[in-house]
């Protein structure tokens, strides 16, 4: 059975823009990014976001994290929360040893937003 | 049970399921400890080097302290459901321990030590444990996180009596009778003493020996 893994992070509060440190129960630390093992997929399912207004970029790199692209973006407009429940997950598969993804955010005034979601760790089909 | 590496193999007739009801094992972390991490966390691009599930309980003695598969009553199999989380680790089976696990046409290896892509398996694994005969897991972390790790057991342990007949043997591979098949990972030739003291036999009955190919 493959591995639903709980991750959430938060803005550090004092920066417009910034890379989430995002921590699970399954991590013994934080980490800025998240590597894929080579021959998994990271289905990225649910994204719940609250606190002030922000926008949660999803990112991957194959190259180890020198370059990074943006998947998708999810906004939440103003103060308060917004639940994202996709339908279809975001996919990112490993054909490599250097596929990693991150959350970054981007705010128009600083402020405390914290981001939780859910990867889904899968054989690569 | 079929062992490749000898083209052999050992048939039971089970007389009893001793644990009836209570087939649930829950481990918890792994049993390895990494310098300067919590016990059970394999740290990010790291192997934990070969290691056996081992009981907390020191009043055991000592071989089944240090793995907990390990019994020596030939009357007695366990046949285990091995659940390592999480999903991303990559686990490397030696059998018997110490063997560097070999898989494909006889001449392919991996090396666990170094977190190979092949011969891996992922969180679910499934082992009959016969007396006398030690195996061993290697875990690797590919991932850049240090990951905590959670192991449970589902585990049957038998009452059993070893079938020596040849026809009945034959009848068996060949599913003429109700059988249920386990192949082990044992892929790589090996001496072992292990068969000479469970059953008093060098190696599992040959498949060319009991008429089965």
């Amino acid at each position: 059975m493959p591995d639903m893994i709980p991750i959430y992070g938060e803005t550090d509060g004092s920066s417009t823009t910034g890379t989430f440190d995002l921590d699970s129960e399954w991590f013994e630390n934080a980490v800025s990014s998240i590597k894929i093992d080579k021959g998994l997929s990271a289905k990225l399912w649910i994204f719940e976001i609250a606190g002030k207004a922000v926008d949660v970029i999803v990112q991957y790199s194959t190259d180890g994290g020198s370059s990074w692209s943006t998947l998708k973006r999810i906004s939440l407009p103003s103060d308060g929360s917004i639940d994202i429940d996709h339908r279809k997950p975001i996919i990112v598969t490993a054909k490599n040893d250097n596929t990693y993804i991150r959350l970054t955010w981007s705010q128009s005034t600083a402020g405390v937003s914290g981001v939780s979601g859910v990867i889904e760790f899968d054989n690569a089909r | 049970m079929y062992f490749p590496c000898f083209n052999g193999i050992l048939c039971y007739k089970v007389i009893s399921r001793r644990n009836k009801g209570f087939e649930d094992l829950v481990y918890g972390p792994l049993p390895y400890t990494a310098s300067g991490h919590a016990a059970g966390v394999v740290p990010a691009s790291s192997t934990t080097g070969e290691y056996k599930f081992h009981w907390i309980d020191t009043r055991r003695k000592d071989h089944e302290y240090t793995n907990m598969f390990y019994f020596e009553d030939s009357d007695t199999l366990l046949h285990v459901f091995m659940t390592i989380k999480p999903f991303m680790l990559r686990n490397y089976i030696h059998y018997p321990e110490t063997l560097t696990p070999l898989s494909y046409v006889k001449d392919v290896t991996n090396t666990p030590e170094t977190g190979d892509d092949f011969g891996l398996f992922r969180e679910n694994y499934e082992i009959v444990c016969i007396p006398f005969l030690e195996w061993s897991l290697e875990t690797y972390n590919k991932t850049n996180i240090d990951l905590n790790t959670f192991v449970k057991f589902t585990y049957a342990e038998y009452e059993v009596e070893l079938i020596q007949d040849t026809e009945t043997m034959r009848k068996l591979w060949l599913e003429q009778l109700p059988v249920k098949k386990v192949t082990l990972p044992a892929y790589s030739p090996f001496r072992s003493n292990a068969f000479r003291r469970a059953y008093d036999i060098d190696y599992p009955f040959s498949l060319e020996t009991i008429g089965g190919v």
